[in-house]
C-alpha cells in the first residue's frame, strides 16, 4: 500500500510535465464549454407564422434587457404586493392558451440563461369584448389600452430595491416557478446575474426618472421618447420643465404599407417619414440598441407589417346601414381631407401631413417633448451602420393627420388618449367627459370606443384618468394650471399636463353638427 | 541538419541559417506589425459629401492626424457625464439655460439628420477620428422667434458656440475617474459592433491615448483660467497660437475676439484680413487657421485650403427674412454713403485698412495681444512645418475697418462682440449696455443683432460684462450723434447688406 503510494508519487513527479499539461487542457476544456454556453445566442423564432413572430420574435432587445426565464416567473409571485393583481396579467399583459409567456415577449438563450424580454406586440397588440362575459379577442397591431408599461416599470425598480430580491430568495422562487437549473447556472445566477440585474434595475429606476416628472401613464400609454432620453442619458433636470411630459397612446400598427407608399409623417407628431427608421427608434424601447438589433427578425416583421395582411378586423356588430349612409357624405365634408376616403382608402389632400399646433390646438406637450436636440442626436445613435442611421427625424409643429383604419379598436382618442369615445370626441371640448376610466376592453358600440364609465371591470379596478383638476373648486384653485389649458399652445407645466382633452374642435371638425349627424358620423366611421 | 552528400553541416554554416532564419522572423514581425498599425491607425478613409456647402460644413481640414479624437469615444462622452455636460454648459449662463445631454448643449449647429453638428468631421484614419473644421466657428445658428425651429447660415459666425465651455467639458471628463475603459467600452458597444482587436485597442490603446491627449491639451491651454471668460461666440484667437503652435511664455494679454463671419471673403483682397490686420491674404487666413487646429502642412493641405479660399471667396449670407422698407431705407442709404461708406462699403477709401486705436478708441487689448514678433516666431513655425504663402502680420496698431456683409446676423458688434445690436452700437458709448447676455439665438429683428436683455435673454444667456477686460464698449462713436430718425433709417439700409 504504502510502496503503491510512493510509486504513484514518483510516478506523478516523472510525468510532472505530463500532469501540468493535462491540468492545463482540462482547464482549457473546461473554459471552452463555459465560453460557448455564454456566448451561445438564439432566439426562439417563428418564421412560418408572420403574427407569431410579431407577438413572440424577438427585436435582438432581449440580448441588453432580457430576464432570465425563471426569474421572470418568478417576480410576480416574489413581489406580489407591488403588483394590482395576480400574475403579469394584472399589468394588462395578454395571455394566449398554448403559449407559457405572454404576448409581446420573446425568448432568448442569451448569456447563458433562455431570457424573456418585451417586444414590439407587447404595445401593439390589444383585446376587445362584446360582452362583459364573453372572452377577450386578442388582435395583433391594435394599440394595447390594457397594458400599463409605466406601472410594469415600476415594478421591476419596486421589486428589484426589495430586501426579497437576493440571489438565494430569487433562485428559490424561480425553481418554486418551475425551473431547473444547473450548478453552473445556480453560481452564474448568485454571483453574476441576480446582482447584475439588480444593478441594472436601479440604473433603469434612475434613467427612467423621467416618468416621475409626469402625470402617471395609466394603461395604454407611455413616454415614448423618453427611454432614447434615457439611453443618451440626458440631464433631465436640465431640461425645461415644458419639455418634460411626452406621454402618448400606444397607436395601432397597421397597413403600415400604404403609409409608407405615400410618406406618411409617422408617429403623433409626425416627426418621420421612413417607416423602418421608426421600427428602429421603437425598437429602443425594448432595449435593442444598434449593436444588439435582431436584423432577421425586425425585417421579417417590418415586412409582415408592410404586407396587406396586416389589417384591422372588421367591425364585427350590427351597424345600422342607412344611419351609416347619411354619415358618409358628412364624412367626406368634415373628415376626409385629412383621414382619407375611407378605412382603406387613405387619399385626402393632407392625410399623414402635420396640421399646426395653432390649427389643432389639441395638448401641445408631447410636441414640446420631442425637441430638434433630441432629433440631432438621433442622428448619432446607428453611427457605425451608415445604411441604418436616423436621418429622417424633424422636428416639428403640430400632430399628424392619421387614416382611421380601425378606428373602433383605437379608442380612446387624440394622441395623448384623452377622449374616450368618438362620439365625445365630436362634442366641444367642454362636453367632453372631464374623468372617465381606463383600461376596460368592452366595446362601447353606442358611442365607438371601450366602456368607460365603469370603475371596475372583472374584478379589477380600472385607471382613472383625470384630463384637469375634478376635486373641489376650493382645492383645485391651490393647484397650478387646475383646469389643464394650455391658451398659448405650449406645454403649460401642472399636475394635469399631458392629459388636456381641449383641440379637434370647433365648427371645421364637426362639433358643432346636430346630434343625429354625430350619431351618423360614428355609425360610418364603424365601417372602416 | 545535414548537407545534401549526407555530412553534418559545418559550424559556421549552421549559425549563419540560424541568424538568417531568426532575421526573417524579425523582418515578419516588423512588417506585419507595421501592417497592422497602418491598418488600425493610418489607413485613410474617404469622404463623401453632396455638394460644396455639405463639404465645407462636415469636411476634414486635415486635423485628425494631430487633434482627432476617435469618434466612437467622442460621441458617447456627455452620456456617461451628464453632469459635467450641464455644469460646463451652463457655467456664466442664466439659470433657464438647457443643457440637454449631447454636444448641441454648448451651442453648436446641429443639423437634423447629421451625426455631428457642424464643424465637426469624421474621418477615418485607421479608426473614425472627430476634428475640427472652419464651420465649428463660422457656422451661425439662429431663429426668427423664441417658438421658431433654428436656421443655420454657413459662414456666419458661431455666435452661440460656447467653445471654451466645450473644452473645459472635455479637459473634466478626461480627469473623471469614470474615464476609464471598464465605463465607456459598454457604452460604446451599444453602438459600435467591435471585435476582440478592436476591443482590445479601444481598451488598452485609444482610450488611455484620449485620455492623456486630453490632458496635454488642457496643459497647453491652462492660460485660459487666467484670463477673463471667451463666453459665446468668441475665443482667444491669437494667443492661442502664441501659446500653444509657438509655445510663447504666458503673458498676461487677453485677445478674446468675436468669431468673424467669412462671406463674400473674395472681395477683401488687397486689404487687411483679421480684427486688427494680422493676415494680407486670405489663404494665409485659411493655411494658418487649418494649422491652427491641427493640421499639418501635408499631402493635400494646399489644395483644401485653395478650395476653402475659393468657396468662402464667394460664400453668401442669408438675405434678411422680412422686407425692408423701401422708402425708410432709402434715407438710410443716404446717411450710410455720408456717414459710414467710406469704411464700410466695398471699395471705401478707407475699407480694408487698419482705423489706429487712437481713432477708433475700441478696446485696445486684442491689438496688444499680438506683436510683431509674435508674428515672425509664428511664421518661423509654419515655415519650419512647410506651409507656404502662409506669413502673418503682427497686428496692426487697430482694427480693420470691414467691408460690411450680413450685418444682421453679426451681432454682437465690434471685434470684441461688446456691443449687442446695432442701435446700441449708434448710442454714445456710455448709452451702450453694460451688462447683457449673449448667445441666446433669437434674432432682434428690430434693433438688430440677437436679442439681448429681457427675462428670455437672460435666463438663456451668457451674463457678458463689459467691466471685464478686453470687454470694453467703448469706442466706434461714428453715427451716434445721428437723430433717431436716421438711426432708424440706416438700421433698416442695414439690413439688406
Amino acid at each position: 500500500m504504502f510502496r503503491r503510494i510512493r510509486g504513484s508519487v514518483r510516478y506523478c513527479w516523472r510525468g510532472r510535465w505530463r500532469a501540468a499539461l493535462l491540468v492545463f487542457l482540462l482547464l482549457l476544456f473546461v473554459g471552452a464549454v463555459l465560453y460557448a454556453d455564454y456566448s451561445r445566442d438564439s432566439a426562439e423564432a417563428f418564421f412560418d407564422d408572420p403574427v407569431k413572430q410579431f407577438k413572440y420574435g424577438s427585436t435582438g432587445g432581449d440580448r441588453l434587457a432580457g430576464i432570465p426565464e425563471g426569474i421572470f416567473r418568478a417576480l410576480p409571485q416574489l413581489c406580489r404586493e407591488y403588483l394590482p393583481g395576480d400574475g403579469w396579467q394584472s399589468l394588462g399583459f395578454i395571455f394566449e392558451e398554448g403559449m407559457d409567456r405572454p404576448i409581446g415577449t420573446s425568448r432568448r438563450y442569451s448569456l447563458g440563461f433562455e431570457r424573456i424580454a418585451l417586444n414590439c406586440a407587447a404595445c401593439h397588440v390589444g383585446t376587445y369584448r362584446a360582452t362583459p362575459e364573453s372572452k377577450p379577442i386578442a388582435v395583433p397591431g391594435m394599440p394595447a389600452h390594457r397594458l400599463d408599461l409605466g406601472r410594469f416599470t415600476q415594478f421591476l425598480t419596486q421589486c428589484a430595491l426589495d430586501e426579497r430580491f437576493n440571489p438565494w430568495q430569487v433562485i428559490q422562487a424561480a425553481e418554486h416557478a418551475g425551473a431547473h437549473y444547473s450548478l453552473r447556472q445556480r453560481l452564474l445566477l448568485e454571483y453574476v446575474a441576480v446582482p447584475a440585474m439588480k444593478e441594472a434595475l436601479i440604473l433603469a429606476r434612475y434613467r427612467f426618472r423621467f416618468l416621475d416628472h409626469e402625470v402617471t401613464p395609466g394603461p395604454g400609454r407611455f413616454d415614448t421618447f423618453g427611454p432614447e432620453k434615457a439611453l443618451l442619458n440626458w440631464p433631465l433636470e436640465k431640461v425645461p420643465p415644458e419639455q418634460s411630459v411626452g406621454i402618448v397612446d400606444f397607436p395601432s400598427l397597421w397597413l403600415q404599407g400604404p403609409r409608407a407608399k405615400s410618406d406618411m409623417h409617422l408617429h403623433w407628431d409626425g416627426n418621420n417619414t421612413d417607416v423602418e427608421e421608426r421600427n428602429r427608434s421603437a425598437a429602443f424601447g425594448t432595449g435593442a440598441v444598434p449593436s444588439l438589433l435582431d436584423r432577421k427578425s425586425l425585417s421579417f416583421i417590418a415586412g409582415w407589417l408592410r404586407s396587406d395582411a396586416n389589417q384591422p378586423p372588421k367591425y364585427p356588430f350590427t351597424t345600422d346601414a342607412a344611419a351609416a349612409e347619411r354619415g358618409k357624405p358628412l364624412y367626406a365634408k368634415y373628415c376626409a381631407e385629412c383621414h382619407g376616403a375611407s378605412g382603406r382608402d387613405f387619399s385626402g389632400a393632407r392625410v399623414g401631413q402635420i396640421e399646426p399646433i395653432s390649427k389643432i390646438r389639441t395638448d401641445p406637450c408631447r410636441l414640446d417633448n420631442y425637441t430638434h436636440d433630441l432629433t440631432a442626436e438621433q442622428g448619432n445613435l446607428y453611427a457605425a451602420f451608415p445604411a441604418e442611421r436616423f436621418s429622417h427625424f424633424r422636428k416639428t409643429d403640430g400632430y399628424a393627420n392619421l387614416p382611421l383604419d380601425g378606428i373602433w379598436l383605437r379608442a380612446p382618442y387624440l394622441h395623448n388618449g384623452s377622449v374616450p369615445t368618438v362620439r365625445d370626441l365630436l362634442e366641444p371640448a367642454d362636453n367632453r367627459a372631464k374623468v372617465f376610466y381606463r383600461g376596460n376592453d368592452l366595446v362601447d358600440r353606442l358611442r365607438l370606443g371601450f366602456v368607460t364609465s365603469a370603475s371596475e371591470a372583472g374584478g379589477a379596478k380600472l385607471f382613472r384618468y383625470e384630463t384637469q383638476c375634478t376635486d373641489d373648486p376650493a382645492v383645485c384653485a391651490r393647484e397650478q394650471n387646475p383646469e389643464n389649458r394650455h391658451d398659448a399652445n405650449v406645454c403649460a407645466p401642472g399636475k394635469w399636463a399631458g392629459n388636456s382633452n381641449r383641440g379637434h374642435d370647433g365648427p371645421a371638425y364637426g362639433t358643432d353638427l346636430p346630434a343625429e349627424d354625430k350619431d351618423a358620423i360614428v355609425e360610418f366611421l364603424k365601417t372602416f | 541538419l545535414s548537407g545534401a552528400d549526407g555530412t553534418l553541416l559545418s559550424r559556421r554554416r549552421y549559425w549563419l541559417i540560424f541568424t538568417a532564419l531568426c532575421l526573417a522572423g524579425v523582418v515578419l514581425l516588423v512588417a506585419g506589425g507595421g501592417a497592422l498599425f497602418w491598418w488600425k491607425y493610418l489607413k485613410q478613409g474617404g469622404q463623401t459629401f453632396a455638394d460644396d456647402r455639405e463639404r465645407f460644413t462636415y469636411g476634414s481640414l486635415g486635423g485628425e492626424l494631430v487633434a482627432g479624437l476617435p469618434y466612437p469615444i467622442f460621441m458617447i462622452l456627455p452620456r456617461v457625464f451628464p453632469d459635467l455636460v450641464a455644469q460646463y454648459a451652463t457655467a456664466g449662463y442664466g439659470p433657464a439655460k438647457a443643457a440637454y445631454g449631447g454636444y448641441g448643449a454648448f451651442g453648436l449647429a446641429w443639423e437634423e439628420g447629421q451625426r455631428l453638428p457642424a464643424g465637426l468631421s469624421i474621418k477615418r484614419l485607421g479608426y473614425e477620428r472627430v476634428s475640427l473644421n472652419c464651420a465649428i466657428c463660422h457656422t451661425a445658428s439662429y431663429r426668427l422667434s423664441a417658438d421658431g425651429p433654428p436656421n443655420f447660415a454657413v459662414g456666419g459666425p458661431a455666435h452661440t458656440l460656447n467653445l471654451q465651455g466645450l473644452l473645459r467639458f472635455l479637459f473634466a471628463a478626461s480627469h473623471d475617474r469614470r474615464f476609464t475603459s471598464a465605463r465607456l467600452m459598454p457604452e460604446i458597444a451599444l453602438h459600435f459592433p467591435l471585435d476582440s482587436l478592436d476591443w482590445a485597442n479601444y481598451s488598452f490603446v485609444l482610450i488611455p491615448k484620449t485620455r492623456a491627449a486630453l490632458h496635454l491639451a488642457e496643459h497647453e491651454l491652462g492660460w485660459m483660467d487666467k484670463k477673463p471668460a471667451w463666453g459665446p461666440g468668441r475665443d482667444d484667437a491669437f494667443n492661442l497660437p502664441k501659446f500653444i503652435l509657438t509655445q510663447t511664455p504666458w503673458d498676461d494679454t487677453v485677445g478674446n475676439t468675436d468669431f468673424p463671419a467669412i462671406w463674400r471673403l473674395g472681395n477683401r483682397s488687397g486689404g487687411l484680413l483679421h480684427s486688427a490686420g494680422e493676415a494680407k491674404s486670405l489663404y494665409a487666413v485659411v493655411a494658418t487657421s487649418a494649422v491652427g487646429i491641427g493640421s499639418l502642412p501635408l499631402n493635400g493641405f494646399q489644395a483644401r485650403n485653395e478650395w476653402i479660399e475659393s468657396f468662402i471667396g464667394k460664400l453668401e449670407p442669408p438675405p434678411f427674412p422680412r422686407p425692408a422698407d423701401p422708402t425708410t431705407s432709402e434715407r438710410g442709404k443716404a446717411v450710410y454713403a455720408q456717414r459710414c461708406a467710406s469704411c464700410h462699403a466695398e471699395g471705401g477709401a478707407r475699407t480694408g485698412t487698419a482705423i489706429p486705436l487712437a481713432e477708433i478708441g475700441t478696446d485696445p487689448e486684442h491689438v496688444l495681444a499680438w506683436q510683431r514678433r509674435d508674428a515672425e516666431r509664428m511664421n518661423l513655425v509654419t515655415g519650419a512645418l512647410g506651409a507656404r504663402r502662409a506669413e502673418v502680420e503682427g497686428a496692426q496698431g487697430g482694427y480693420v475697418a470691414r467691408p460690411l456683409v450680413g450685418t444682421w446676423l453679426l451681432g454682437a458688434y465690434l471685434h470684441n462682440g461688446s456691443v449687442p445690436t446695432l442701435w446700441d452700437l449708434l448710442s454714445a458709448p456710455d448709452k451702450r449696455p453694460a451688462v447683457f447676455y449673449r448667445g441666446y439665438d433669437v434674432v432682434d429683428l428690430e434693433r438688430i443683432g440677437f436679442v439681448s436683455t429681457g427675462p428670455a435673454a437672460e435666463a438663456n444667456g451668457f451674463r457678458f460684462d463689459t467691466a471685464q477686460r478686453g470687454n470694453a464698449n467703448s469706442g466706434h462713436t461714428y453715427g451716434t450723434d445721428l437723430g433717431d430718425a436716421d438711426k432708424r433709417a440706416l438700421i433698416e439700409y442695414l439690413k439688406t447688406l
